[in-house]
Order: C-alpha cells, then structure tokens, then sequence
C-alpha cells in the first residue's frame, strides 16, 4: 500500500469529485517545466512478471509549441527526465505519490499555421500535444548494465542495495529474512538479471515504491491490505477468474553445495490435494539453487521454495474494482467472491493493475474503476469450489 | 544464425560403482563423458557441463590454490610426503624413492591428490633487467563525488490537540490569536537512504516562497528542526534536533539555505525529515503548490 491515510478507503467508495492526476518533470534534480503538466489523457499499468513492472503513457497538450522536445536534453527528451507523479483526490485534498517513471519516447504531434509577411513566411505554432512513454526507474537499472562488477556486499539485501546504489534508494520489507550471497555467484552484464537472481535465492521479490524507491518483498505478498466487497458500499464491480497451469509446481528441488564443493540435493513433494506429486497433474518441478551449505539446509531450501510457490499463487483473477491509486503490485488484498455457495472470501496477490483516465464534462480524471490482476492459491480456490460443490 | 544450445552447469560428485568410477549428479549417475588431462579420485567434486544432452565432467573443483612447486619439508609415510608451499603443506604421491627434506619438487595437479614429478626441480634465478609488463585491464572509472536532489513527497501542518488536515500542504510554524498552533513539516519516504554509507560533504534544503500569512511584509524567523518520520505520523512528529534559524524576508521567494550536514548525514543514515516549530507566526508552499518545497540537495563523497 503506497500511502496509509485514514478515510481513504471510504473516500474511494464514495462519490469522487476532481481528482487529478499530478505530474511534474523533473531533470538532473530541477523542476524543468514550472507548472504540473497538462494531461489530457493517460494510462498507467503494472505487470508483477515484468522486470518494468510499471509502464505508463500519457498525453498532454501543448498548445504553444513550447514543451515539443527537438533535442534529447529538453525538458520531454527521453535523455533522463523524469515525471514525478502524483494521484490527487479532489475533495479531501489526500495525494498517493505513484513514485517517479523515466521518460523513455516521446512523440509530439504540431501543427503550425502560416501566413505571408512581405516576402518572407511567417510561421505559428497552431496547438498540438505530446506523447509521453514512461517507464518506472526499474527501467534505468535495466539500462545501466553491469561492466566488471562482482559482488561485494556479504548479504542479498545489501548486495541489492549496493548495486542499485545510483539508481535508486532500496528498502526491504520487515518480513524478508536476509541471507549471504551464494558463494562464487558472478555477474553478467545484465543489473536487473543481476538483482532478481540475488531476490529469488531468499524468495523475495521487488516493486517500485511511492518515493522512488526499490522495495524488496517477500515472493508471497504482503498484505492483506484491502478488502474488495460487492454490494452498494464495495468497491468490486466484476470478477473473472482464468485458471492456467502456468507456474503451478508440485515439487521443488534445490541444489547447493557443501564448504569443500561437494554438491548437495533437497527434495520436497506436495504429497496432498487435487495437485499432489504423481496424481493427475503429473510430476511438475521447480528448480532452486540453494545458499544452504549442508543436507538440512537444502532439504529446508526446498521445502521453503514450494511453499512459497504455492503462497505466491497460481490462478488469476481479473477484477474490476473502483481506482485505488495505493494499491502496489504484491498487495495482498482479498476478494469477496459471489458463488452458488454465498459470498467467499479469496485473499490473492496483486500480480497486475492497469489505472486509465476517463473524458468527462469535467474533463480529464482518473476512470472511476480500475483492473487488478489478483493471484491467489489453488488451495484456497479448492477450499471455495469444495464449498461449492457441496451447496 | 544456428539454434541457441541448451546450457547447463552442474555439480557433480565422483563416486566408486561397480568397480568403475562415475559422476553422480543430484542423486543420478550420469554418462558423462571424461577429458583427458584429470585422473578422477572417488570423492572428488566436479563441474559438469550439460550441452544439448551431452555431458562433459571439465575436471575437479579445486578447494584453493594450486602452486606449482615446493620445497620437501619432511620425511615420507605410508607413501606421501609433506611439501611446503606457498598454500601451506600439501602431503604429495612420489615416484621411487622419496625426495630428501629441502628438495624443490614439481607439483602435478592432474588429480585431486597432488603429485611430485620425478627428479628435482631447478632453480631459476630472477631475470637482471626484466622486461616490462603491461598492466592488466583497467577496472572502469567510479564517480566518487555528486550532488543528490531529494524531493519532498508531502508537507503539511500539524495542528496541536488537532491533525494534519487543516493546512492541505502548505507549511505553518506558529499560530494566530486563538488558533491552534501550526508545526509545519516536511516528508521525504525513504529518498535520503539512497545515499546511505556515503560521506554529506554540503547539505542544503530548498525552502519554498513564502505565502502571504501573519506578518508578511517584516523579516521573520523560521526555527526549523529535524523530525524522525519519513512519512505524516497519527500526531506530532518527534524533533531531534535544532532550532536551526532561518531568516525569511519580506516576499522571500524559493532559495537554497544550507542546513548543519551531520542533519543531511543523520537523514541518509537513518531517514526523517524537517519541520517547523515556535514562533512567530509565518507560513511557506508546501508541495501542492510549488513541487520542488522543502527538496533537499546533499553533496556527497563516496567513502569506499
């Protein structure tokens, strides 16, 4: 959850009036453009899968030809501005910081009047807009890849840190429990690669914070954070469900090594449910390379890795629910969903979100509703569809 | 362009099976094939290079570093003898009669165990005029000093016995006649931790123009403090450190002041803020109306 404001969730559920979506551009430190920009139109989405996770594009006019980039150092170039951007609620005045995005294309569009004077053509700039793509700061880490860097920091956390030191600040959440870096891990050029291999050994994963910030996670969410209910004073308006195989394992296997270089294996099988090892789903693994040293550590490693393959989820839920702007990718939050069986609540990891702006007499605010892309657990779905069957 | 080939590097361990010596990996004995150049020993770790479904055992994993030669150091039992070495003392397989304590040896490291090679080893002696040595690869050039903008990411005005509420952004430090007192504040989330571990140099903070409030047309004091939220909190920040005074004069517009750089060090060490606080009566725009309030600019070295 980006910002913890109280009455927030209640202000979301209510009747909205003039919200706006804030945007400053920013350079090398110095506000370049004095004013927010003037959107006229945007969209902003996150994918959880990507290593950008948050990807965004907006419109703004441009009536006088000013903020039109020629150069790749203006103002709008992509040579390293970037938008500070700011989700505003009209009648409370509560702001969601939605973090900074690197401009990385721009198309303007101009039009241009002309008349004669004398011999001579005089032009004038008719009005026009600029198209803008921006990409969360994740994207400039993805850009600055890695020349001779080996690691240097002893912990997976620090080591994040250190390598993303001129990027970005980077901030782990209490719950992820820090381990050394496995030894002779080596670097290719890749920083992103680089930072997700390092998560993945303690089961964590990332997301670009309301501040700018690099935050590490666990894998499994945090959360709950928000309850979407139906009804008159909910906030969920549709739910789909689309259930896939994709990334559903029933088994993990770890490898690591002792001091002296003699490998080690750890096993760990789901062994119960619709799911388990060698029933009808068929023999499914997921591979994990261990920082453990000895046969318990890695028997443990594999364990921890299907459990957190499980509590990560495996099947998406589409919901339309009302905008939230502080909802993050790896939210928890839980889904009141309507079955044959009554109401049944669903707690799922928020694995997407797409956010748009809607043209109104008003003109342009954020759409009242937005997309989330929820995953939650094939447990917890057995759990509903046994309640369904039995009526 | 041919296909991308399938890649994989594996541990392995050498174990004794049915009289013969094989590659166990993850649990499986896997036909790998064997190079010429590494005798395997039962025990041994091995790298396994899996390509395209073909296995190749690339030798033995060596534990540490391997010299070359070494001098004799004792005498020989149950078919070893101990040689110093730069690595310390390796106890090495001999041919025919063991070497004599002192002897420079040369060391084979085709197995696990070292080796001796028969006969002595000659001394070289140091070249008189060595030739000169190119330096080795240049590692690439560290930025090791910077400017770092961190802007706000809210302000606001606490009011005592009140909330956050009542100012929006703006930023108040006192109040007038019966209202309740304002203690204006800065939040910057977790910004200043990106500089963590390096050295503040300089340290300087943007204040905002001043808003038409109180005694606009005099010069008037502004006691800034440093907070320890990096966001709004439930009630009052909690001040550390300060008063430091700043004077605003009359239709003071947006300027860089520093402020004391152990503040900027104790922020990216730790995160907080600055507010307000005390009187008299005066106000600044917060970040809803000028963006770039209350940013903070510190120069920094890299200790490392």
């Amino acid at each position: 959850m980006r910002v913890d404001v109280p009455g927030l969730e209640e202000e979301i559920a209510g009747t909205t009036q003039g919200d706006r979506l804030e945007v400053t551009v920013w350079r090398g430190g110095q506000l370049v453009v004095p004013d927010p920009l003037s959107v006229s139109k945007w969209s902003y989405d996150w994918d959880a899968d990507r290593q950008v996770q948050g990807q965004s594009t907006i419109t703004i006019a441009d009536p006088d030809g000013s903020l039109a980039p020629w150069s790749m150092g203006d103002p709008l170039g992509p040579g390293g501005s970037r938008l500070q951007v700011t989700y505003v609620f009209g009648l409370s005045g509560t702001r969601v910081p939605l973090g900074w995005w690197r401009i990385r294309s721009v198309d303007p569009v101009e039009e241009w009047r002309v008349y004669g004077s004398g011999s001579s053509v005089i032009r004038v700039p008719g009005g026009g807009s600029v198209t803008i793509d921006a990409d969360e700061e994740t994207s400039t880490a993805l850009l600055s890849r890695l020349d001779a860097e080996v690691v240097r920091a002893s912990t997976v956390v620090a080591e994040v840190r250190r390598l993303l030191e001129d990027v970005c600040p980077v901030v782990a959440h209490a719950s992820v429990v820090d381990r050394p870096v496995p030894s002779g891990y080596v670097y290719d050029t890749g920083r992103m690669d680089g930072v997700e291999d390092l998560l993945n050994t303690i089961q964590a994963t990332h997301r670009m914070g309301p501040d700018g910030s690099f935050e590490i996670v666990p894998a499994a969410g945090v959360g709950p954070v928000w309850t979407i209910a139906g009804g008159d004073s909910g906030a969920q308006v549709k739910t789909i469900r689309s259930l896939s195989d994709d990334g559903v394992y029933n088994a993990a296997v770890s490898t690591g090594e002792m001091p002296g270089g003699r490998p080690l294996v750890g096993r760990s099988y789901l062994t119960t449910g619709p799911l388990a090892w060698g029933g009808p789903f068929g023999q499914v693994p997921v591979f994990h390379q261990a920082v453990a040293t000895t046969q318990d550590g890695v028997n443990a490693d594999a364990r921890t890795v299907l459990e957190t393959s499980k509590a990560a989820g495996d099947v998406d839920l589409k919901v339309t629910c009302l905008t939230h702007p502080g909802i993050q990718p790896h939210d928890l939050v839980t889904v009141l969903a309507s079955t044959m069986a009554g109401e049944q609540e669903l707690v799922g990891r928020v694995v997407g979100m797409a956010m748009t702006s809607a043209d109104s007499d008003a003109g342009t605010t954020p759409a009242k509703s937005m997309t989330l892309t929820v995953r939650v657990t094939a447990e917890a779905l057995e759990a509903v569809a046994w309640r369904v069957r039995r009526g | 362009m041919g296909d991308i080939p399938n890649l994989r590097l594996l541990p392995g361990l050498v174990v004794a099976q049915g009289g013969d010596l094989q590659v166990n990996v993850n649990g499986t004995i896997l036909p790998a094939a064997l190079q010429f150049g590494y005798i395997p020993s039962a025990g041994d770790p091995v790298n396994v290079l899996v390509v395209d479904g073909r296995a190749v055992v690339l030798g033995a994993r060596a534990p540490g570093p391997r010299p070359g030669s070494g001098t004799v150091s004792g005498s020989a039992s149950g078919g070893r003898v101990p040689v110093s070495t730069p690595a310390g003392t390796l106890d090495c397989r001999y041919t025919g009669t063991a070497p004599s304590i002192g002897t420079l040896v040369f060391i084979d490291w085709q197995m696990s165990t070292p080796r001796l090679m028969a006969g002595d080893a000659a001394t070289v002696p140091d070249p008189v005029d060595p030739a000169p040595v190119p330096p080795p690869p240049a590692p690439p050039p560290v930025i090791s000093t910077g400017d770092t903008y961190v802007n706000a990411i809210d302000s606001a005005s606490f009011q005592a016995g009140g909330n956050w509420q009542a100012r929006g952004t703006d930023v108040y430090q006192w109040f007038y006649s019966s209202f309740k007192e304002n203690r204006g504040a800065w939040f910057y989330g977790n910004g200043p931790l990106q500089l963590a571990g390096r050295t503040i140099t300089r340290f300087q903070f943007r204040i905002p123009a001043r808003l038409r409030v109180g005694d606009y047309n005099a010069a008037l004091t502004a006691h800034f403090y440093r907070h320890t939220s990096r966001t709004r909190p439930g009630g009052d920040v909690i001040r550390e450190d300060g008063p430091q005074n700043v004077v605003l004069a009359s239709g003071q517009p947006p300027a860089w002041v520093d402020l004391p750089v152990a503040w900027g060090q104790h922020l990216v060490n730790n995160g907080g803020g600055f507010g307000l606080l005390g009187s008299p009566y005066l106000a600044m725009a917060g970040v809803g109306s000028d963006p770039a309030s209350g940013q903070l600019c510190f120069s920094w070295r890299r200790s490392a």
